[in-house]
């Protein structure tokens, strides 16, 4: 064993490499693009022996996996939030098949409202899927956790998959001292992958994933009996753990829990916490234990009973709360105390980061009272401040009330606005995208209404005390943008508003999860406008690899040059009989006539707009329009417009310029070598040819 | 002063990012030579953050509250009438 300091992040991508898990798939989402960032450079870097699948949404990364473990091997993906929903399905059918992957999940509130702050509310909506959940307090349980993960779920009493969660930023982005396991060890503890119920091979040829004919309440009963049974297959492993590791697991960890009066119970990174404020208790003489439930499920009854049947007082604390009835945890623990009757309070901790002092209050108040309380902790209503000079342009802030009250609301916030995206937005210093999403709002003007998806656009734009647009405009999810226009343009028209629909997506929300959305919407015939604002990487995640990124270019999920070419949306909308066109913000007036006509023409108009981003291409703020001029001028990039299947060429470069010019300019070409340059250069002049 | 959250996500004031001073985040500072200046607005079209405006189409004024320096009103200037100077020197 050696000793390294990393994040959680890294720990989790370590513990895949350890466990020798051979196909990894996930796909970008804040915050677990650590781990698949420290995957990526393990798997191409050489030092893991597994093959990453880049995948276009969270069902995807699922199933892969899925797939992949239903083939034989081991197989790990990490999510959180909305991804883990989008994954719903396929982590049921997982489950239903005996797959024993590992889910690491970073876990992340489900919006709306969006956040990529940490609850439990995605992982805690999993709880039925039939998975083991483990739940880390810090780095090293994550590592131990996940390679004992594997261990568990492929012994085949269980035949299962697991979550193992690490707290999102509370654990992701914070560093400490880790214990490294050898290889060596790790691979006494987990012997390789051999499934004998689920795996493909010619020769013993098998059938999986049947459906229902009478069975289905006995498959059900069947994984329940295997986590029921899981229960001692995690005993007898983390006593196996402890003999090659040395360090102690359980399905619960007592901490100070000799004599206790008072025993507080978390799960996750704010256990630290409580026992950091259990020692204080101590040392002055109150009786107080904590218990962390580092297991989930199977949800360990008999250990909860035995650690509590003598306790006077037990204080929950929980992550999530189940709208409409009670802290999740609080109510588990409460059911298996039935038969003690304690006093039993609940403090609703959210997404709070919880300091020792807070919940020192919160553990006071418990002990004062005597009856069993249940609480929202610091449930006030946030306000912004806003700064005097603002306060007259802006005023409006009471347009809510005058108009339930059926009073005339004077919208001085948005009055004579010619500039529908507001001023001081989050988005980086030279960012093509704002200005060509500037541009294109002030050309179709104030009766439009903008459905927009998951993007850096969308975070910039979308606080509640922070909003960016200045006209009727609305974020939905990560895949649905074309879906949403489509309910939104339904019901302008029943509605006798003929208004303008525009769906602005990037490459991820238009071309990668949002696809199937978006060809359905534009196959349906709706009259909407669907830009694609492509920056050829999911940049607000911090640049992974999408499947519009350029051929050989450098992101954080292909390091050493994406080896796939450039997916052509525009083609792709091409086939389905609509009007397109490619625009680039560089040539302003180009993309002026072809927002006037995309607006008139009768039925779905697709835009594709290339957006040079300055952070995920790495080039100079200031070279914006200058790479954009160049990706024209190299002939890289084509202007055209296609209606009824006929294409025009809207403008061509007079000399074309070789295409090295336009890729010294951006740091993730650095690494091509002549012979690559040659191999894109060669690719252009064909494609070139083939559209002129 | 200040804005209360409606029930649902929805919000009734908008342009409130106007509060934003993303100023503070620049680095090199626009400056225009006014000589040079022959007011075609290119600099104008190619802001990203729709800061720069030309009182009576003839004033160039670039909003500092704003401008995050990224330097595209200087490198398209044909007349290179806009020079980026580092901040506090």
């Amino acid at each position: 064993m050696s000793e390294v300091f990393l994040s959680s992040s890294e720990t989790a991508a370590y513990a895949a490499k350890l466990a020798r898990v051979k196909v990894v798939s996930a796909y970008p989402i804040t915050p677990n693009t650590g781990v698949i960032g420290k995957l990526t450079e393990l798997i191409e870097t050489g030092q893991m022996d597994a093959r990453s699948v880049n995948v276009e949404g969270e069902p995807s990364a699922a199933s892969v996996c899925a797939g992949a473990c239903s083939a034989g091997l081991r197989s790990f993906t990490a999510t959180c939030g909305q991804g883990l929903a989008f994954m719903h399905e396929v982590l049921w059918m997982a489950s239903g098949m005996a797959l024993p992957l590992v889910v690491a999940v970073t876990s992340r509130g489900i919006g709306t409202p969006q956040t990529i702050v940490s609850d439990f509310s995605d992982i805690m909506s999993e709880r039925d899927a039939s998975y083991l959940q483990y739940y880390s307090e810090n780095a090293q349980e994550v590592i131990d956790s996940i390679i004992m993960a594997y261990k568990i779920g492929e012994n085949e009493k269980v035949l299962l998959p697991s979550f193992v969660c690490l707290e999102g930023f509370r654990m992701t982005h914070t560093y400490e001292p880790v214990d490294m396991p050898d290889q060596e060890m790790v691979d006494k503890f987990l012997p390789d992958y051999s499934p004998k119920h689920a795996f493909y091979d010619a020769d013993y040829p098998i059938l999986q994933g049947t459906a229902a004919v009478y069975d289905f309440t006995y498959r059900k009963y069947q994984q329940h009996r295997s986590l029921i049974n899981a229960k001692d297959v995690i005993r007898e492993a983390c006593q196996d753990f402890e003999k090659i590791f040395g360090r102690k697991y359980s399905l619960v960890e007592p901490f100070m829990m000799d004599d206790a009066e008072v025993v507080i119970i978390s799960m996750g990174c704010s256990s630290a916490v409580a026992k950091k404020i259990v020692k204080e208790y101590r040392a002055n003489g109150i009786p107080i234990g904590a218990l962390k439930i580092r297991v989930f499920r199977p949800f360990p009854d008999e250990e909860i009973k035995e650690a509590l049947s003598k306790v006077k007082k037990v204080i929950v604390f929980d992550r999530f709360n189940s709208p409409g009835a009670h802290g999740v945890l609080y109510t588990e623990i409460k059911s298996a105390l039935y038969d003690y009757k304690p006093v039993i309070s609940n403090f609703v901790i959210g997404h709070f980061d919880i300091y020792s002092y807070e919940m020192k209050g919160m553990v006071d108040k418990a002990l004062e009272r005597e009856d069993s309380f249940e609480e929202w902790y610091n449930i006030s209503q946030p306000i912004a401040t806003v700064p005097n000079e603002f306060w007259n342009e802006l005023s409006g802030i009471n347009n809510y009330e005058k108009l339930k009250k059926g009073e005339k609301v004077e919208r001085k916030d948005v009055a004579d606005t010619t500039d529908f995206l507001g001023k001081g937005l989050n988005l980086c210093a030279g960012c093509t995208l704002l200005l060509a999403c500037r541009k294109i709002l002030s050309i179709l003007g104030k009766n439009t209404v903008v459905p927009y998806a998951t993007s850096c656009l969308m975070a910039a734009t979308s606080h509640a005390l922070m909003a960016g647009w200045k006209l009727p405009a609305g974020h939905y999810c990560f895949d649905n943008v074309a879906s949403a226009a489509s309910g939104i343009k339904v019901a302008l028209e029943m509605m006798g508003k003929d208004y303008t629909v525009l769906a602005v997506g990037g490459d991820g929300g238009i071309a990668d999860i949002g696809l199937q959305a978006l060809s359905g919407s534009v196959e349906r015939g709706h009259k909407i406008i669907y830009a694609c604002f492509d920056n050829e990487a999911y940049m607000n995640t911090g640049a992974q690899r999408s499947s519009t990124t350029s051929y050989l270019a450098q992101t954080k999920t292909t390091i050493t040059g994406k080896n796939e070419q450039k997916k052509d949306i525009a083609k792709i909308m091409e086939a389905h009989g609509i009007y397109v066109a490619t625009a680039l913000p560089s040539y302003l007036p180009d993309l002026e006539k072809k927002v006037l006509k995309a607006k008139e023409v009768d039925g779905p108009a697709f835009l594709h707009i290339l957006c040079p981003c300055p952070t995920g291409w790495m080039f100079d703020p200031a070279l914006g329009i200058e790479v954009s001029r160049l990706a024209f001028e190299t002939g890289l990039w084509l202007l055209y417009e296609s209606e009824n299947g006929k294409r025009t060429i809207s403008k061509l470069p007079k000399n074309r310029k070789p295409v090295e010019e336009y890729l010294k300019l951006q740091q993730r070409f650095a690494h091509l070598t002549p012979t690559q340059i040659g191999e894109i250069q060669k690719q252009v002049d064909k494609r070139f040819e083939d559209l002129t | 002063m200040s804005i209360e959250l409606i029930k649902g996500c929805a919000v009734h004031n908008l342009g409130t990012t106007a509060f934003n001073k993303t100023g503070d985040w620049r680095t090199f500072k626009p400056i225009v030579d006014n000589e040079k200046c022959k007011p075609c607005k290119i600099c104008s079209q190619f802001c990203p953050d729709g800061i720069i405006l030309f009182e009576k189409d003839k004033e160039i004024t670039i909003d500092l509250y704003y401008c995050k320096g990224c330097g595209i009103c200087a490198n398209e200037c044909p007349r290179e009438a806009i020079d980026m100077v580092r901040e506090g020197i």
